[in-house]
């Protein structure tokens, strides 16, 4: 369930959001996410679109610049956008020492 | 060279109408137009496309549509088709797969709005049963009809019964997972 921290975040947003710490368009986030994951996480368009979508009307991400004869959008974090980044951080950090604590390999 | 095929799909059938389209693709003809039970099919390198179906949000025309249309084309994703609210894709064929959407919440809410549908269908083919059924009263005649009536929301009932178990299926899952 979300809580009013918005996490957790959803594998999809948190690495959308890492990917848009730098400007960046919708094709390069796809790429930047399989990249990133080894090629584990691969984005579909569609899913994209409507994090993005959602991400935009939350103001967590915003268009900062608009190519007018391709439409291609480039976008790019937004101060709370980085606020839920860092509370995405510090929870995973959590899980991972939680985990850790009881198995070592 | 084009060739024109006829094909009845069902509602609940959009995967293996897919597969079939994505055979066309493998033997060398490509899906160029879809509307409703036609199918326009130009030649093509075998395999050169995979193609996807799905049931989309929007209507042709809404900035919302082709917002949508434009982001998948920006990632190499062309519409072919169209109708009512089903929609044809296509990329070119690059050994990876083909998804539209890849999450388990998106794949339900895909599956609910075709339940929704088809809910909707049956509720009209009541209405034209319990019509025809008062019809019958004063008219015998008006059997056959009727009989075909009930046949065809035996059928959407059918598919709104599997599309359910489907739904059941994934909701069970996404307690799970994300």
């Amino acid at each position: 369930m979300a809580d009013k921290n918005n996490t957790p975040l959803t594998e999809a947003v948190y690495y959308i959001l890492l990917s848009v710490t730098a400007p960046m368009h919708g094709y390069g986030i796809i790429q930047n996410v399989k990249e990133k994951t080894g090629g584990r996480l691969v984005l579909a368009a569609g899913t994209l679109y409507g994090a993005i979508t959602n991400l935009m009307s939350k103001g967590w991400i915003q268009i900062i610049n608009e190519d007018e004869a391709t439409r291609k959008k480039d976008y790019l974090i937004t101060d709370s956008g980085m606020e839920a980044l860092k509370a995405e951080l510090t929870r995973l950090e959590e899980l991972v020492k939680n985990g850790r604590e009881i198995i070592q390999e | 060279m084009r060739k024109t095929e006829w094909h009845l799909w069902t509602l609940d059938q959009y995967s293996e109408e897919e597969q079939w389209l994505n055979k066309k693709a493998q033997e060398g003809w490509a899906l160029t137009e879809a509307f409703a039970v036609r199918y326009v099919f130009e030649p093509c390198q075998p395999g050169e496309y995979v193609y996807k179906i799905v049931f989309t949000d929007g209507v042709r025309g809404t900035t919302e549509r082709d917002n949508f249309t434009s982001f998948l084309e920006e990632n190499g994703i062309e519409e072919v088709g169209r109708y009512h609210r089903w929609a044809y894709y296509r990329k070119k064929n690059d050994g990876t797969g083909f998804e539209i959407f890849n999450t388990v919440r998106e794949e339900l809410a895909h599956i609910n709005k075709i339940r929704k549908l088809s809910s909707v269908l049956l509720m009209i083919m009541i209405i034209c049963l319990s019509m025809e059924l008062r019809v019958m009263m004063v008219a015998p005649s008006v059997t056959v009809p009727m009989v075909m009536t009930a046949a065809v929301s035996v059928m959407i009932l059918k598919i709104y019964r599997g599309l359910s178990q489907k739904a059941k299926k994934l909701e069970a899952d996404m307690a799970l997972f994300e």
